[in-house]
């Protein structure tokens, strides 16, 4: 499934229940007034019965674009499934405390906000009760998500399921798993790790699925993540290069990951390539040079507190694209285009610039790179979504129970 | 409150170089002398509001006349709001400025790792919701340490002048919800005249914590700074 179908879908199926939300609400509505003895509005009933037909006739296309992405991504599935361990049954109760986790975050964050921002359209104990109310929750929300968060990867095949589109493959060496785990100050409550942001920005283009650690507890937040054999990966690793519509590979130490350059050069069109080469001084580019038909020029590392300091591309008959890391754009132009306007900026959100204009060199132009970095480092926000859906569904449960009732 | 993990500590967080040290003597002086001039505003204020509630409530037991009331109200007509506006935010951007140069010597005093939050919170903490709340005054206990000769930064001080700064705003923003009323009561009146009278002994307080913490900062950056070469 292309970005764009897929775009249609999630627009189809919002506007599917959307309208059926509002219908049911309405034919609430009446029913009460009826229930009550009044006279029930005939403009509210034709409303939520035109609403109500307009949620079945989308629902239709909706479910439609729904089996075709679950199609679409069935052989890819397939291969990666037998790959993915079994979670106990408990995990699903985690899974279920760390939502919980993230909407007490979101929720208690936008309190605290509402009551700086608005507090003075408040009496001063509604500001405090916000105040305090939105701390309290905000804390316990965090405790829960730090105890919940480690079960909350998603296996591979889940996220390629519920995505449709064709996946970005992530690979590495294992060994830079833990640099890519490390939390970069961006955000006032700082729980994501780069890699989760990196993925977050790689999502513009599909889902981002790498190979796990072998023998690893519990697998790692960012990449959905599955678990090859020891003794029998090559021929998988190759197939998903096949099926991938971008490969990004961090260059390192271990023959495994040269054996995959090695694949990437002979196997797959040079545009599908994305190299991140890490900080500090290292012999990797000579190495890579090797692989190429054109060196990549070699140049000073980058410095230390990148954990990539360049991005490199090719074109067509793979001569190599650079774009270092961190290099930083001044004036009001670049301020004001950089999202969250000149918030705090981390080298995952410089390792996304260099990403986006790179990519964009090679004809793969995603504007909105930047700010999916930015946002997955927001799980407030995520969380505040969650406790809204929820807080709809309550009201509606609770209309529905008080119409009951009347009858 | 990092959470789960602590973020990477790196004075250059941002990706930017610690450079060489920067003046903050006269930086210093300006801060004073404006956070003065913020003080004193914030001061004539609650008298002037005061004086308000006075004279209403003279003029209600009917010992007070009109000129009496037209003089307070004249009085407290002359604090608008954009007048306090324009002192809090020239104070601000100039003690941010002292602020930025501060941190950027303390990361050359203090080395990697002095500084627990990256560079760019040093202003953007200022202005992020719920981040306000506690982010400032790490940057400033951190700078002060890395400042110090001691290398360590009395926590109760700051507590206090982070706390008076922090309730005095919320006391505020109740201060203005009063005033702000369509119609306000006697009893209105009086619990605004106490809320500012509240917000301003939190703020003089916050005031003068902050003066002592900007002077002491500032000698040691400049007893410390180091020689020039050639």
């Amino acid at each position: 499934m292309s970005s764009r179908l897929r775009n249609i879908a999630r627009l189809v199926t919002a506007l599917a229940v959307a309208a059926a939300y509002v219908a049911l609400q309405l034919a609430i509505d009446v029913g009460i007034d009826g229930a009550g003895g009044r006279e029930g509005s005939d403009l509210e009933a034709a409303v939520a019965l035109w609403l109500a037909v307009a949620a079945l006739v989308l629902a239709w296309p909706a479910l439609w674009l729904r089996h075709r992405r679950r199609s679409g991504a069935a052989q890819l599935v397939g291969l990666v499934s037998r790959f993915v361990p079994l979670r106990p049954r408990w995990n699903r109760t985690l899974r279920t405390a760390n939502s919980i986790g993230l909407m007490l975050f979101g929720a208690g964050t936008y309190a605290v906000t509402m009551s700086e921002q608005r507090g003075h359209t408040m009496p001063m104990e509604s500001q405090f009760l916000l105040l305090f109310g939105g701390l309290a929750a905000t804390g316990a929300g965090l405790l829960v998500l730090r105890r919940t968060r480690p079960y909350a990867g998603r296996p591979a095949a889940r996220a390629l399921l519920r995505d449709g589109r064709e996946p970005v493959l992530y690979l590495r060496s294992f060994d830079d798993d833990e640099i890519a785990a490390q939390v970069e100050d961006g955000a006032d409550f700082n729980i994501n790790t780069r890699e989760e942001q990196f993925v977050g920005a790689l999502g513009v283009f599909g889902p981002v699925i790498a190979v796990g650690q072998p023998a690893e507890p519990l697998p790692r937040l960012g990449a959905a993540r599955f678990y090859l054999p020891l003794d029998d990966w090559k021929p998988t690793v190759l197939r998903l290069m096949d099926l991938s519509q971008l490969i990004v590979l961090r260059l390192g130490q271990g023959d495994g990951l040269w054996w995959e350059v090695e694949q990437v050069r002979a196997t797959q069109p040079a545009g599908k390539l994305v190299l991140l080469t890490p900080g500090g001084p290292s012999d990797l580019m000579a190495r890579l040079n090797d692989h190429l038909p054109t060196p990549v020029p070699l140049r000073e590392p980058g410095p230390d507190e990148h954990w990539v300091s360049a991005v490199v591309v090719f074109d067509e008959s793979w001569t190599p694209r650079v774009f270092p890391v961190g290099q930083r754009r001044t004036g009001w132009r670049s301020w004001m285009r950089s999202p969250g306007f000149g918030a705090v900026e981390t080298s995952t959100l410089h390792l996304a610039r260099a990403v986006q204009a790179a990519l964009a060199s090679v004809g793969r132009r995603r504007r909105t790179m930047l700010w999916r970095t930015r946002l997955s480092s927001q799980s407030q926000l995520t969380g505040l979504g969650l406790a809204l859906a929820l807080a709809l569904a309550g009201w509606l449960a609770y209309r529905a129970a008080q119409l009951i009732a009347l009858w | 409150m990092e959470h789960p993990h602590r973020a990477v500590p790196s004075a250059n967080a941002d990706g930017a170089e610690a450079g060489p040290y920067r003046a903050v003597t006269g930086l210093s002086v300006a801060v004073t002398v404006l956070v003065l001039l913020a003080l004193l505003y914030s001061v004539l204020l609650t008298v002037a509001d005061w004086r308000v509630y006075l004279v209403v409530e003279h003029f209600l037991a009917g010992t007070a006349t009109i000129e009496e009331a037209q003089a307070a109200d004249d009085f407290s007509s002359f604090f608008s709001w954009w007048k306090g506006l324009l002192v809090i935010l020239v104070t601000g951007v100039v003690f941010l400025v002292w602020l930025w140069r501060a941190r950027l010597n303390a990361e050359s005093l203090g080395g990697p790792g002095s500084q627990r939050r990256a560079r760019g919170w040093t202003v953007g903490s200022w202005m992020t919701p719920v981040a306000n709340l506690w982010i400032p005054l790490v940057i400033v206990t951190d700078v002060w340490k890395a400042s110090a000769p001691r290398r360590s930064a009395p926590g109760a001080l700051l507590a206090v002048w982070w706390g008076a700064w922090v309730i005095g705003g919320y006391v505020g923003q109740s201060y203005t919800y009063l005033v702000m009323k369509d119609s306000l009561t006697e009893d209105d009146l009086r619990r605004a005249v106490y809320l500012s009278t509240v917000s301003t002994v939190l703020y003089v307080l916050a005031g003068v914590l902050i003066l002592y913490t900007v002077h002491r900062i500032s000698a040691w950056q400049t007893q410390r700074r180091p020689a020039p070469t050639g």
